[in-house]
C-alpha cells in the first residue's frame, strides 16, 4: 500500500499538536512544587491532552500508510519543539544543537524504516 | 544552559517508558474484555506505573535545563526498544538499525556539546 497524501498531512498535523506537549510540559515543570504535594499542574494536563490528542490522530492516518514511512515522519517533533521553545520559552538554538538535532531525526528514519 | 543531571534523569525516564511499552504488549496479549480481565492485568499496572513515573521524573528534569536541549532525548526510545526487542523477543538488528542508533547517539552527543555554556536553569 503507498502512503496516500492525507494521511502524511494528518501525521504531520498530530507532531505540530504532540509538540505543543513538551512546552506544556516545561511550563508545568517550574510551576510544580514536589514538596508542597502541588504535582497537578493545569499545564501538566494540558500536556498530557495534546498528547494524548496526537496519538489518537496518529490512529486513523495508519489506515492510509505504511508504518515504515509515518511513524519516521513523527520525528519532526524534534524540530517543531526546537522552533517553539525559541520561540515560546525563549531558549536558544546554536548551530551544534540543530546538527544533533539532524542526526537523531536521520537515525529515527533509519530505524523506523524497517518497522 | 542545562545541568548535567537533567539529561542522566532524561536517559533514566527515557528507559522506564521504553520498559513500559513492553508490559503494554505484554497487557494487549493476555488483554479479554471483562472485568477480571482488565482488573487482574498485571502487565498493564506496571506498564502505567513506570510510564506515570517517567512522566513525573522527566518534570523534574525539565527543572535542570532547556527544553530543546532535553527534549531530544526521548529519541533514545528508539535505542531501548530496539535493544530490548533483541534481547527479549529475540529480534533481528538490522545493519541499517544499528546505524540508526549511532546516528541517534551521535545526535544527542552534539546537542549536549551544544548546551554547555552559562546555567540559566528555567
Amino acid at each position: 500500500m503507498a502512503t496516500e497524501l492525507w494521511a502524511i498531512a494528518l501525521v504531520l498535523v498530530a507532531t505540530i499538536v504532540g509538540s505543543l506537549g513538551p512546552i506544556m510540559m516545561k511550563k508545568a515543570s517550574s510551576r510544580v512544587k514536589f514538596r508542597k504535594g502541588k504535582v497537578f499542574d493545569k499545564y501538566l494536563f494540558a500536556g498530557f491532552a495534546l498528547y494524548g490528542i496526537s496519538t489518537i490522530m496518529f490512529i486513523p492516518a495508519l489506515k492510509g500508510g505504511e508504518l515504515s514511512v509515518l511513524y519516521p515522519l513523527v520525528s519532526v517533533t524534534y524540530v517543531w519543539v526546537s522552533w517553539l521553545s525559541m520561540w515560546m520559552l525563549k531558549e536558544k538554538m546554536n548551530y551544534r544543537k540543530w546538527s544533533g538535532i539532524a542526526l537523531v531525526i536521520m537515525g529515527v528514519i533509519l530505524i523506523g524504516s524497517t518497522a | 544552559m542545562i545541568n548535567k543531571w537533567a539529561f542522566g534523569l532524561m536517559f533514566l525516564c527515557t528507559f522506564l517508558t521504553s520498559v513500559a511499552q513492553f508490559f503494554y504488549k505484554k497487557a494487549a496479549m493476555q488483554l479479554s474484555f471483562s472485568i477480571s480481565g482488565i482488573l487482574f492485568n498485571m502487565p498493564l499496572y506496571i506498564g502505567a506505573g513506570l510510564y506515570i513515573l517517567g512522566a513525573l521524573l522527566m518534570l523534574v528534569a525539565l527543572r535542570g535545563g532547556d527544553l530543546s536541549s532535553l527534549y531530544p532525548v526521548i529519541a533514545t526510545s528508539f535505542i531501548w526498544v530496539t535493544l530490548l526487542s533483541a534481547y527479549l523477543l529475540h529480534e533481528h538488528v538490522s545493519i541499517t538499525k544499528y546505524i540508526g542508533i549511532a546516528s541517534i547517539m551521535a545526535g544527542i552527543s552534539m546537542i549536549g556539546y551544544g548546551s554547555r555554556g552559562n546555567n540559566h536553569g528555567n
